[in-house]
Formats: C-alpha cells, structure tokens, sequence
C-alpha cells in the first residue's frame, strides 16, 4: 500500500515513456543486412561521405602547419597565416577529385568565417582539443560496451560474460584517462574485483550484483561525460561494490580485512588479475601445482577445440560443394571460425610466451582457393550409386534411387519382359504395402498414389543396349517428377565423389553428365537424362 | 504478463515477433541491435540452427532507463516461424505483452501469413488473450521485393488476407534495410506500454481512491 501512495499518474507516466521511445528507438546508423547471410554492412549516406571527406581535408589543413614545419604552439602566427590557408587549398586541389572537391566547397560556403577564423587563431589548440575530444568519445565509447555487456550480465549470468566484462574493464583501468581519474578509477577497481571474484564462481554471484556494477558504470559514464555526479552517488556506489565483497572478507579466518582505501583497491585488482590471465611465466612460485594442472587442463582443452576445428573442415567442404546446402556450409563455417578465434584468443592469453603444439589439419586448407577451386569445378553429385553395364560404368545420383532390390519372384517375369513397370508390380506380396518399399522421394507418398505409379523402363544407355540376365536387379529412378527403371545384372555399390572429381554436365542424350575419378570415367544416368 | 515489481519500481514488457518462417522477424530485431546506439540495448541473444533458421527464439532486451523513478525495459522476443517448432512458439508467447506480427509480401507466402496468423489467435487462446485486446501492429516486410520480378502481394491483398478484420495498425518494411522497422518498434512499445501501464498501474490507483 505503501508503493501505491507513490504511483505515478498513468497518463503522465505513459507519455514520458512515449518521450523516451521516441528519443531512445531509432537507429544511431545506417546499415544493411544481407538476406542470405544476415551479415550486416554499414552503409554511408551520401551526406555522411561528404562530411567526413570535409572533416578529413579540414584537419589536413590544420596538421599541416605544424607537422610538416614542426612547430610549437607559440609559433602559431607565423604558420597559420603563410601556411595553413594556402595549404588548405592546395590540399584540397591535390587531393579531392573535381566533384567532391565542388561539394566540400559548397558545405564551406555555409560557413567560410568560421573555419578560416579557426584555422587561422588557434590551429595547434584546436588539433588538441580534438584529440582530447576523440580520446573522451573513445572512452566513453569503451564504457558504453562494458555497459551492453554488464546488461547481458543482468539477463544471463555466465562466465564467459563474466570474464569478458573483466577483460573490458582491464583495457578501460589501462587508459591514462582513468588512471588519472581516481574516482572512476576506485569505482572500475572495485567493479572489476566483483566480477572477478564472480567469474570464479558465477552461481554465487550475488542477485543484486548486476544492478550494483550497472550503477557504477552509469556513475562512471556520468562523471567521464562531464557531468555531475553527487558525493553520495559515488560514495553510495563504492559502499555496494564493497559490500559485494565482503563474502570473500568474511570467510577469511582471523582479523577482518580493513576497509580498502582508493590506491589498495585498485593495487589489490591489479594484483589478482593475473590469476585469471596466469600465464606459464606469473606466479608460478606461489601455486606451482595449480598452475601446472591448470595448464595441463587448458592445453589440453585447447587440443580438443583444434581436434574439433580439424573435425569441422571435411563436413564444411562437403557442404560447400552441395547445392542447397549453402547455408549450412556457412553456418558450419561460423562455427568453425569461432572455435578459431576462441583458440586464437585462448592461446595468446594463456601461452603467450610458449610454442605450443596444436594438431594441425592434414591439409593445408585455404578456405578461399578452395571456394574459387570448387566454383569454377563444382560437382552437382556428392554420393553415386555406380554399376557396370557391359563394361560401361554409371553412376546414379544416390537421391535419385527410390528403389534397389532384386524383383519379387512373383512377378519377376512380368518384370523381365514389361516396358513399363507399375510399382506395384514391385510388391512381394499382394497384401504388402507398397508404402514401405520406397526411399527417397517416394518414401513419403500415399500409398494410393504409389498404387497409380508407372515408369519406363530404360532399355538402351547411350550406344550400349541393356540386356536382362536370369537373376537381374531392379533400380527404380525417380526425382520428384520423372521416373525410370533400370534392370541390372549386378547390385550397385555406392561411392562418395571425391574433391579432386572433375565433373562434366551434359543437357541432351541419355546421361547426364560424365565424371572422372581417378582417371575412370562414369557416366550419370538419372531420371531426367533417361527420359529425354 | 507484464512484470511489474512495485518495491522495486521496475517494469517489464514482453514484446513477440510473430509471423511465419522467414518472413524476417530475425531480421527485424538484428537491425534493431546493430543500429541502436549501446545505452539503451542489451545484447541480442539467438540461437539458430540449420539453414540459420531460428530454433528456439530470439531475445533482446531494450532499457529504458528511469522514468518516474520507474526501470522499464523492454524485451523483444522472436518465435521460430517454422510449423514444426509449434510447442516453442507457444511457449514464447506466454506472458507477451505486445506483438507485432511480420506478414511476408512473397505472393509464395500468402498461405502462411494466413496460417501463421490463425496459429497465433489459436496460441493466444491458450493463454486465455485475445488478439483484438491486446496491443497490436503488423508489418507488411519485403516491401523492397515489390519492385523486383518476383511476384508479390499488394498491401490492398494483405490488409483482405490479415488486417480486415484486426484492423491494426500497419507499416510497409524492407527490414534488410531498415525500413518500417523502428516505426513499427515505436509503435508497438508505445501501445505496449500503455496498455501495461493502464492495466497494471492504473487499476491499482482507481481501487485505492474507491476505497478512500
């Protein structure tokens, strides 16, 4: 009841909501997604390009004068008159193609007082300031992704969320901004030592710990955009980040650990973090054994994600030479280039100073060659039935071959003789179900309608006349529209195409194309082909 | 149902991308990630699976930040459009909020509009909600594709097939693009929010004032 007296009137409440909507919900840039891949491109508008073309030939105008003559600031009459506008000019002329050259001009129509004023009065401070400017936005920039990533956080607490925050944090204490700055220094420390401590056991992780490190970054975004921030936010923030860590202190088995002043807290991160980041050379005197074992572990872990990568490639090549199977291939592709990365990553961070010994790929795979390689030589057949027919060898597309079996004696006469075979003369025995017989793209028609089912039966391949011996085997074709009967003298054994097949398609006469494996020619006979 | 935590002050919102298999819901929520600036998003959570499809679904979180002392997030689910992932789409929609249902212009798709559709008005009952009471845009997606030779649907043949009777708001989109999608974000949030604000913390107040 107490909540309700402080209920805000809904139509108020809801129309700042709408406010924030509109502020918050539109896009920051223009981008494309590609419909097939989903990857996604930046596009530039028009404007944009001008822009930053215009940016580009306004600080060449300004640097020039002092990195080409080397001089101070205090000498900044000197050059900005003589140098600075005529080379703004002659940059402009050299540089910019006519076109643009005439649109950055126009934008400089707007407003010529002003930049010539700027180039002319303070160039060398302008250069720093916009230095100072870049250096800030990139900070800013930096916390605002630990800020997505500390969100995930909130929604899914996970280790690798958990160490990748502290990882963030680490780059973020690293920057000579924050080093110089000791409150939002104190408040990362302090951040970064919870998540740490986090990392190590993320089931424990306090449940207000995520909305705790979300205030300090929001404290620290604050304060790093200019802002102000009240002493008691600050000092509210560092009293939560340290209650977080009082667990540890508590289970500390004598005196209490004092409370952390600013310079120890960070001095005492910095200290820790290379238990996460132990690599072979750091500490092993203090846990050699551990960090043996933990090496062990990690090597051999490493070993298995290569194994798995190694794994990865035959199953991506079979996929990228499968039509329709493009984007599993891609999708296999990802993984494989994620589990690289992690190794990669891995690797430098924990082996940095080692040659380790990962199993490598038999081969030496270069995905692109082998994309180009397969391309221009891309084999429609992955897996073939192939047979011999008086010494002819074909080979029938295993996705093409619904039915494969000696025929049922008790119409294997009518077989032997007919031109078109009704399938269901291919039943064993009057009440069998014809429905169970088939494969492929039979396997999943109504038996009614396989009952209707009739197909040629192939009586010549090319030059070569098929003859029918006492104990034949019957090979149904079928691809979904059209079908045809083989009758064989042996049973076909099937083969996988290998990558080194050179494959040629033909569009008339009984085959469908030719294939040449290891120097043995087969030609591919398929339901299409047989029926022109 | 929305979560609303009074001694808290937070306020959740479920948002469902419903429509049919790829018809671009995926499409819609990673255009919103990767142009949004990073305040107010989280990070988009997808798990996909053959053919990229979707499996399971997709999340992504959107904070508002502190409205009235209020945290209000929002959260944009997608459901796997496939027919056979029927169980997963049913459960995604438990607790929604707001949907914006992605209808595909493919003249190909036609069909599936209409059943995806009826699939979830039937889903919807389930959980004892009505689509006409809840908050409600579709968007009309692959606009970009009605000047290409493949053949398409009119906005006239979707609004007959999906909208003649819901009559809810539309949006014309190429979510490859961009286009239609933030409107159609807007849009649903705002409807979203109203209709959680009035439900949940309207009725709260009105009852209090009887009583006094």
């Amino acid at each position: 009841m107490k909540n309700n007296d402080n209920l805000p009137e809904p139509e108020v409440f809801t129309s700042k909501i709408e406010e924030t909507i509109d502020d918050l919900f539109k896009p920051a840039k223009q981008i494309e997604i590609d419909p097939l891949t989903q990857e996604v491109k930046e596009v530039a508008t028009e404007q944009q390009k001008v822009e930053s073309k215009s940016e580009i030939s306004l600080e060449l105008a300004i640097e020039e004068p002092l990195t080409e003559e080397g001089k101070e600031v205090q000498q900044e009459p000197e050059i900005e008159v003589t140098g600075s506008k005529s080379t703004a000019v002659n940059k402009d002329e050299i540089v910019q193609p006519e076109q643009e050259r005439q649109a950055l001009e126009a934008d400089r129509e707007e407003e010529p007082q002003i930049e010539l004023e700027l180039v002319e009065e303070e160039p060398a401070i302008l250069e720093v300031e916009a230095d100072e400017n870049k250096q800030s936005d990139e900070v800013l920039l930096t916390l605002q992704r630990l800020r997505e990533d500390i969100y995930t956080i909130e929604w899914e607490i996970s280790r690798k969320e958990l160490l990748d925050s502290v990882s963030e944090l680490q780059k973020i204490i690293e920057l000579p901004e924050i080093k110089s700055d000791s409150i939002a220094l104190t408040i990362l420390s302090l951040s970064a030592e919870v998540l740490k401590n986090a990392s190590k056991a993320p089931n424990e992780m306090k449940s207000n710990a995520p909305s705790i490190l979300k205030r300090a970054i929001e404290a620290v975004i604050t304060l790093r955009s200019g802002a102000s921030l009240a002493n008691d936010e600050i000092e509210t923030v560092k009293q939560h980040l340290h209650s977080l860590l009082i667990p540890k202190a508590r289970k500390s088995p004598k005196a209490p650990i004092p409370p952390q002043t600013e310079p120890e807290a960070h001095q005492k991160f910095e200290n820790t973090w290379p238990e996460l980041e132990s690599t072979i050379s750091t500490d092993t005197s203090k846990e050699p054994e551990w960090n043996e074992e933990a090496n062990k572990l990690l090597l051999s872990h490493l070993k298995e994600l290569q194994k798995q990568v190694n794994r990865i490639i035959p199953l991506e090549q079979l996929l990228l030479k499968t039509s329709g199977m493009e984007k599993l291939y891609k999708f296999q592709k990802n993984v494989r280039q994620d589990l690289e990365k992690e190794i990669e990553r891995l690797s430098r961070f924990f082996f940095k100073d080692l040659d380790i010994n990962l199993p490598k790929p038999e081969r030496t795979y270069k995905h692109e060659d082998y994309e180009s390689e397969i391309a221009s030589n891309r084999c429609p057949w992955s897996q073939l039935f192939t047979l011999s027919i008086n010494g002819l060898e074909i080979g029938i597309p295993v996705e093409e071959v619904v039915y494969n079996a000696q025929p049922p004696w008790l119409s294997k006469s009518f077989i032997k003789k007919t031109n078109i075979l009704p399938l269901s003369k291919l039943k064993p025995w009057p009440w069998s179900k014809l429905s169970k017989l088939f494969k492929n793209r039979l396997a999943k028609v109504t038996e009614s309608e396989l009952t209707k089912m009739k197909f040629p039966v192939v009586k010549r391949l090319g030059n070569t006349e098929l003859t029918v011996a006492a104990n034949f085997y019957v090979i149904v074709l079928f691809n979904g529209n059209k079908g045809a009967v083989l009758r064989t003298q042996e049973s076909p054994i099937m083969i996988n195409v290998p990558q080194n097949a050179k494959c040629q398609q033909a569009t008339d006469g009984s085959f469908a194309g030719e294939i040449e494996i290891n120097g043995n020619k087969i030609s591919i006979v398929t339901a299409e082909s047989v029926n022109r | 149902m929305a979560l609303i935590d009074l001694s808290k002050r937070e306020v959740h919102c479920k948002i469902v991308y419903y429509g049919p298999g790829r018809c671009g819901k995926t499409t819609n929520l990673l255009y919103i990630y990767n142009s949004m600036n990073s305040n107010a998003k989280g990070k988009l959570l997808t798990i996909e699976t053959k053919g990229d499809r979707t499996l399971f679904f997709d999340l992504l979180p959107l904070n508002l930040g502190k409205i009235n002392g209020f945290d209000i997030r929002i959260q944009l689910y997608t459901v796997p459009g496939q027919a056979i992932y029927e169980a997963t789409r049913k459960l995604v929609l438990k607790g929604v909020d707001g949907l914006v249902f992605v209808a595909d212009s493919l003249r190909v798709r036609r069909n599936k509009n209409i059943e995806s559709l009826k699939d979830l008005m039937h889903n919807l009952k389930e959980y004892n909600l009505d689509i006409h009471t809840m908050p409600l845009v579709i968007q009309y997606n692959k606009r970009d594709l009605t000047q290409s030779p493949i053949p398409t649907l009119t906005v006239e043949e979707l609004e007959q097939d999906l909208n003649r009777e819901l009559g809810a708001q539309t949006y014309e989109a190429a979510a490859t693009k961009g286009i239609g999608v933030f409107e159609t974000l807007k849009d649903i949030s705002k409807k979203t929010v109203r209709y959680v604000a009035t439900k949940h913390l309207l009725n709260p107040k009105k009852q209090m004032e009887k009583a006094l």
